[in-house]
């Protein structure tokens, strides 16, 4: 982070009259959250009602009309600086409009877009499948089915990384009605290169994205995404870990998802399914193999979202999102070693959200929102439901 | 010599002759106390020049933003050559105040305020209270044309390229006018409680015409707010001069 600062610092000093224009934007949101107290990875702050805040602020500088450097960095109420964006993009590289971006790239997986921050997001949270921490840790292949009755028991990868930026490089652009990217980046959608411990790359392999997207009409888009790669990082190979003295690489996520933005009028609708495979199966006959599942992890998720803007200032908005795991029937890999399980090997979890924004002036946003969780497959539904009051300043 | 002969070109024989119509425009400010034609000998004209000077810094900021958009879902970041506004699409003349017990009918034909090449054009738009301005998309993507001015809060919701949707101002002062989808898009229209506006050509010449005699508060709007105000005199029958610079 310090280091970005410093070079768009100097920036327009090294640069001299070729760096003519530096912008910096951002959003400031202020919220007051409370969650339900049960056992659940959903709970906000144990339940207790808690003020919490986050800033984001967006540099880029223009070198020229066709080169600028994009930057994004979230800063949060742990006082945790993330630098979540620092592309260099060049526009218009080609006769027909090719585009690249390198460095730490925003991944052309899906239709988030501008969604993923606060003032364009009429809710508290992303879609469940940006948010939900399943039990496949990618760090050292372990399955936490240990405690079927506790939701909160994930702690591994996302289906999809919350932020979806990594390292790596894009190129992209539109043909028409058309719109195309294809994307190598250090690491895998559900598990990215970006905050890793284990160095830059940290699972050897390298994820590869391809995305597809038609605009047949204004207003409708309709999309197509595929993300392969490594998801499990080296620590895996650790001598602890049922993939010991193999290669993670060779155990890739494969992710394809369809989605599909509609708008008119005074209504929108953002949709997008995804079918999930983190192949696990065993392929071969592995001398240091020890207890593995015998099959491939998958997920399917959806993420249906409607937006309605009642008068100029309050709009209205619902969004409804499911994750269904596979079954398994094996000898899992836990922490304190193999145990035979059957069951999907996450719970079935179903997320509605409801917001009603009210637009203070165009700069300011408030928002209040209501969160149902559902998990499936407990004696007891944990009580994870949440409330949010969100203010959110832009400029 | 006549003035074929200097031109090294032929004169035509009168029996091949035709009739050639047409028009000489002499560009420039007419001296004051010089009307520039025909017209009420009760009303008085004013005439000057804008020079501006200082960087018109919106209209920077506007095409940069547009430039750097960077979730481009089914938006190339393309920088195709958009031309920046001009001087007629950011300047407005008017006179403050006409006098308290006078209404003026609005126009019956539509001033427009266009989004082509995600912009709005003009930036600054002038209209008498009670005019009603067209909002047509010349895009091939949707646009959100919404305001939240006190003078007129609305919100036109998306609509396609070759429609266009109507607001009615009706009550003076200042609105503000952006694109919820682009956010860097945006206009102004002032909403104005008399007709002696104007805008000015490229070169910053502008007259205003047909104003009653009296002493006005006459005020430069350039981008974003007005930059200057000055004093003017006018006379029947004559011209007042009033130049402004910024």
């Amino acid at each position: 982070m310090k280091y970005a600062l410093v070079f768009l610092c100097f920036l327009p000093v090294t640069a001299g009259s070729l760096c003519a224009q530096i912008e910096v934007t951002g959003q400031g949101s202020a919220a007051y959250v409370k969650s339900e107290s049960g056992f659940s990875q959903y709970v906000f702050d144990n339940g207790r009602p808690t003020f919490t805040w986050r800033f984001d602020l967006f540099a880029d500088a223009r070198i020229s009309d066709n080169f600028s450097i994009l930057t994004n960095t979230r800063i949060l109420q742990d006082e945790v600086i993330h630098l979540d964006y620092f592309a260099l993009r060049m526009t218009d590289i080609t006769s027909f409009g090719l585009n690249a971006q390198a460095g730490l790239i925003d991944l052309p997986f899906g239709n988030l877009g501008d969604r993923r921050f606060p003032a364009d997001n009429p809710f508290f949270n992303l879609p469940l499948m940006n948010e939900h921490l399943t039990s496949l840790c990618a760090s050292d292949y372990k399955l936490w089915v240990l405690v079927p009755q506790f939701a909160i028991q994930g702690d591994g990868v996302r289906l999809l990384d919350q932020g979806l930026y990594d390292l790596g490089v894009k190129l992209y652009g539109t043909a028409g009605i058309f719109e195309y990217a294809v994307a190598l980046t250090n690491g895998m959608i559900s598990e990215t290169g970006v905050y890793s411990a284990q160095g830059l790359n940290a699972n050897r392999g390298m994820g590869k994205i391809i995305r597809l997207a038609v605009t047949p009409m204004t207003g409708l888009t309709i999309g197509v995404s595929y993300a392969t790669g490594a998801f499990m990082d080296d620590q895996s190979n650790d001598s602890g870990s049922a993939f010991y003295k193999e290669d993670p690489t060779e155990y890739p996520q494969h992710i394809v998802m369809g989605d599909v933005d509609f708008s008119y009028g005074y209504f929108a609708l953002y949709a997008q399914a995804a079918y999930n495979r983190w192949q696990l199966g065993r392929t071969g006959d592995y001398e240091s193999a020890r207890w593995r599942l015998n099959e491939d992890l998958t997920a399917f998720a959806y993420s249906v979202e409607a937006r309605y803007a009642v008068t100029p200032r309050i709009s209205i908005a619902a969004r409804a999102g499911e994750l269904l795991f596979n079954s398994i029937s094996d000898f899992v890999p836990t922490f304190s070693g193999p145990v035979y399980y059957t069951g999907t090997w996450d719970h079935n979890t179903f997320r509605l959200e409801t917001g009603i924004g009210y637009h203070l002036s165009r700069e300011a946003l408030l928002k209040l929102v209501y969160e149902w969780n559902r998990t499936y497959g407990m004696p007891v539904d944990p009580e994870d439901d949440l409330f949010v009051i969100q203010t959110v300043f832009s400029f | 010599m006549n003035l074929f002969q200097k031109l090294g070109k032929k004169a035509i024989p009168a029996s091949f002759a035709a009739w050639v119509g047409g028009m000489i425009l002499f560009e420039g400010l007419m001296p004051p106390g010089m009307m520039s034609q025909e017209r009420d000998r009760t009303l008085g004209e004013i005439h000057g020049k804008i020079g501006i000077s200082g960087r018109d810094e919106l209209t920077e900021e506007i095409m940069h933003r547009r430039m750097m958009k960077r979730y481009d879902l089914g938006e190339s970041p393309s920088n195709s050559m958009v031309p920046a506004y001009r001087l007629s699409e950011e300047a407005v003349v008017y006179i403050e105040s006409a006098g308290d017990s006078v209404t003026y009918e609005p126009p019956e034909t539509h001033p427009t305020l266009n989004q082509r090449d995600l912009l709005f054009r003009p930036l600054v738009l002038p209209v008498l209270v009670g005019t009603t301005v067209d909002f047509p998309n010349n895009d091939k993507v949707f646009h959100n044309v919404f305001s939240y001015s006190q003078p007129k809060e609305f919100d036109l919701g998306r609509y396609p390229q070759g429609r266009s949707k109507s607001v009615t101002f009706d009550r003076p002062g200042v609105v503000s006018v952006y694109c919820e989808i682009h956010q860097y898009m945006y206009a102004t229209i002032l909403v104005l409680e008399n007709p002696y506006f104007t805008v000015p050509d490229d070169d910053g010449i502008f007259i205003l015409r047909d104003v009653p005699p009296g002493t006005y508060q006459l005020s430069l709007w350039f981008g974003r707010k007005k930059v200057s105000t000055k004093s003017v005199t006018v006379r029947a029958n004559e011209v007042s001069a009033v130049n402004f610079s910024y």
